[in-house]
């Protein structure tokens, strides 16, 4: 394990991006992907969405490959999960519709259908109302514990918090800032959020096989994911905490410049 | 700068009163600030799920009143996530010549979790895109925005609960209101019977205490 470790570290993100990866299983808990889009062509896998039904949230196994997004926002997140990751295959769980009331009881409930289905790495570009944090927190120990990755973003403006599941610890936490390559990334040990990933003017997908540019910490989220996905791909024994020590070697040793 | 009877239906702001000011001040800076082409505060409609258009700066009138549905869209997706959205339009492979926006800021206008509106930014020009920062403007700009209301409501509702008086005090406060605006003439004399009336009425009350 230690010797599989040093190696992670040794790697560096564009040499794995060349070699042979195991495929790597990303949940994308999001608005949905549009998976007839050319860039995700034969990328996503499964496809749930989750509904509340007098206040109880239902996982609903959905059709693939079709277009399930809502919004735009989970396939620009595929899109950018896949860009990086070529052995990641996706499963899209769409959690953000028209509804707005019940957001957080859909993410809980399909959160906790991607840990039980073993998915290796949980992209989260959203934050849920802190209310729901002590109900996600078990959750994420749970994903912890039994080697699953899951990648969280920070909010784009936050007032009252950073974001949840972002602000916990057995979560990846991402923010956002201006790089000139994709796969660049900082650490950050003295905040709440401790990484940060190109997030700004991003060329995305959009449903409909468009494409389109998007700037937040939604979009530096799956860079992440992107990164994880690989690394798990070459090194699939590596539990959370060795991911996060080799995130952070390589934020030392990319030169990642910040443009202002 | 228009406003609609949705602002007073939907955020209880009266057109032209203080808070209508301070909201459409709000969506003018943030407008220069991160020199954008329009600016909009839409409404959130509980009862119907959507957003409405409510005022807007530097765009087309028609506008006002127009519906949005909570699933399209940067503004739906704000209203959805409860996070402030960046965005541009969508293009097929290289980039095509278009007449609609370029670049687009969509702002949730919360209070605790409640949403109350959304405010958006719109550019025009060339190439141009928002930043974080102009994001984070506009998030802090909609937070003030849905304080505003929010401050609003709470007073309309303090008011709502205040006692309206007697019918016998309610209709002496109407003939009074009627005589002022009678004249001065008319006040006087009406003065000068209260000031009787008040004197009988000093000189009895011991009388009925005992």
């Amino acid at each position: 394990m230690l010797a599989m470790l040093t190696s992670a570290l040794a790697e560096r993100i564009a040499d794995l991006q060349k070699g042979d990866l195991q495929t790597v299983e990303v949940a994308v808990l999001d608005s949905g992907i549009d998976a007839t889009h050319p860039d995700l062509a034969g990328k996503v896998s499964k496809a749930f969405a989750a509904y509340v039904v007098g206040g109880t949230a239902v996982v609903e196994p959905k059709g693939v490959p079709e277009n399930h997004d809502v919004f735009g926002h989970g396939t620009a997140v595929a899109s950018i999960i896949c860009g990086i990751a070529k052995n990641a295959r996706l499963i899209d769980y769409r959690v953000l519709g028209s509804d707005n009331t019940g957001a957080g009881e859909a993410v809980l409930s399909s959160l906790r259908d991607a840990i039980d289905a073993g998915h290796r790495v949980i992209n989260m570009s959203l934050a849920v109302k802190a209310d729901f944090a002590p109900r996600l927190w078990p959750l994420c120990e749970k994903a912890y514990r039994r080697g699953q990755v899951i990648v969280a973003a920070r909010r784009n403006m936050p007032l009252a918090d950073q974001g949840f599941p972002a602000e916990l610890t057995s979560v990846i936490s991402v923010d956002r800032a201006k790089f000139a390559s994709a796969v660049s990334l900082k650490y950050t040990p003295d905040s709440v959020i401790e990484f940060v990933g190109h997030g700004d003017d991003v060329v995305v997908a959009a449903p409909g096989g468009q494409h389109t540019t998007k700037t937040g910490t939604s979009f530096a989220t799956p860079a992440v994911s992107g990164m994880v996905a690989l690394l798990l791909g070459a090194f699939p024994s590596l539990r959370p905490f060795d991911v996060k020590s080799v995130l952070r070697h390589w934020a030392d040793t990319i030169e990642a410049e910040v443009i202002p | 700068m228009t406003s609609s009877v949705d602002l007073l239906m939907l955020l209880a702001v009266a057109p032209e009163s203080p808070e209508e000011k301070v909201l459409k001040l709000l969506i003018e800076v943030g407008a220069q600030v991160v020199d954008a082409d329009e600016g909009a505060l839409l409404v959130f409609d509980p009862e119907k799920n959507d957003l409405a258009f409510a005022m807007t700066v530097g765009g087309a009138q028609s506008l006002i009143g127009q519906r949005v549905p909570l699933d399209k869209g940067l503004t739906g997706l704000a209203a959805a996530t409860q996070e402030v959205q960046i965005g541009a339009p969508t293009y097929t492979g290289v980039k095509q010549a278009s007449v609609g926006p370029e670049a687009v800021i969509a702002a949730p206008m919360l209070v605790g979790d409640d949403l109350i509106g959304v405010l958006t930014a719109v550019s025009f020009k060339k190439g141009k895109r928002f930043s974080a920062k102009d994001g984070e403007l506009y998030g802090r700009l909609a937070s003030v925005a849905g304080v505003v209301v929010d401050q609003r409501r709470r007073l309309q509702r303090i008011v709502g609960a205040a006692p309206a008086g007697t019918p016998v005090q309610q209709s002496i406060a109407e003939s009074l209101g009627r005589i002022a605006r009678s004249g001065p003439a008319a006040l006087a004399h009406t003065a000068r019977v209260l000031v009787e009336i008040d004197g009988i009425v000093t000189s009895t009350a011991g009388r009925d205490e005992a």
